[in-house]
């Protein structure tokens, strides 16, 4: 399997899979100059993960995104349900500040339509 | 938790229009039919998605309004207490908030910087007031 390690940069936040744990983590704030280009190697990592492995667990922790952040990770939800529908064991959990009283309600609009196990679970900030 | 509203789900006149059309043939097995009709869902889709990522980004740019109001209203009260120089008795450490009135410090700052105070003794304090006690004690 291909390694994906991104570290968080002060807009940026990092990406990276486990191979031992079979866990893709994102963690930080996100709004990056240019978020296409950031999130580019991502999606395709992601399409061909997803394309090798039978399940995947991914652990969103991103407290803000920008719109085209946003945009981007809606992506990466589409091709996890795109592989969910083909049979895949795909789980993600998002994490978020419980001390937020905002945090919760984007947690659930990021969850609505999405078609895989989607665990919300409050953190202390 | 607070009540999840309505949505307004964006229908372009091009989806009115392009279902129109579909109507007109349904039934149809032409390439052209099935062609269209997939562009029509992918366009739908999309459309979808926009309207999320609007959604989503309107929640965050309140979050952050939020957070700046937050952070503004410290920085005022922070500043504030930067500018002045608080009269403060040489021996209660009361401090003189107008001509006449003197307030405890530990409500002074509640009040004011929503500092709240725990009470304890420092050692030189348990000496001087309770020594005599404490020798008393040992003996």
């Amino acid at each position: 399997m291909a390694p994906l390690d991104m570290q968080p940069t002060g807009s940026s936040p990092k990406v990276c899979f486990d191979p031992l744990t079979g866990i893709l983590e994102l963690s930080g704030d996100s709004y990056p100059e240019n978020s296409f280009e950031f999130y580019s190697p991502v999606l395709s990592w992601l399409k061909d993960h997803l394309q090798e492995t039978e399940t995947l667990q991914v652990h969103f922790n991103i407290a803000y995104m920008n719109s085209s952040s946003i945009k981007c990770v809606l992506d990466m939800l589409d091709l996890m349900e795109e592989a969910e529908a083909a049979g895949k064991k795909i789980l993600i959990n998002w994490y978020y500040d419980r001390e937020n009283p905002r945090a919760l309600d984007l947690a659930e609009e990021f969850a609505e339509d999405v078609g895989v196990p989607f665990h919300i679970i409050p953190v202390e900030g | 938790m607070t009540p999840r509203k309505e949505k307004t789900v964006i229908k372009d006149t091009v989806v009115q229009e392009a279902e129109e059309i579909l109507s007109l043939h349904s039934g149809e097995a032409s390439l052209l039919y099935s062609k269209f009709k997939a562009l029509l869902h992918d366009y739908e889709k999309l459309l979808h998605k926009l309207d999320k990522v609007i959604t989503i980004s309107d929640k965050y740019q309140v979050q952050l309004m939020e957070k700046t109001d937050q952070l503004n209203s410290a920085l005022a009260q922070l500043n504030q207490l930067k500018k002045i120089i608080l009269p403060i008795c040489m021996f209660c450490k009361k401090i003189r908030t107008d001509a006449d009135y003197w307030q405890q410090i530990e409500s002074y700052f509640a009040e004011h910087i929503e500092v709240m105070f725990s009470h304890g003794i420092c050692p030189e304090c348990m000496k001087e007031k309770y020594g005599e006690l404490l020798a008393n004690h040992k003996d």
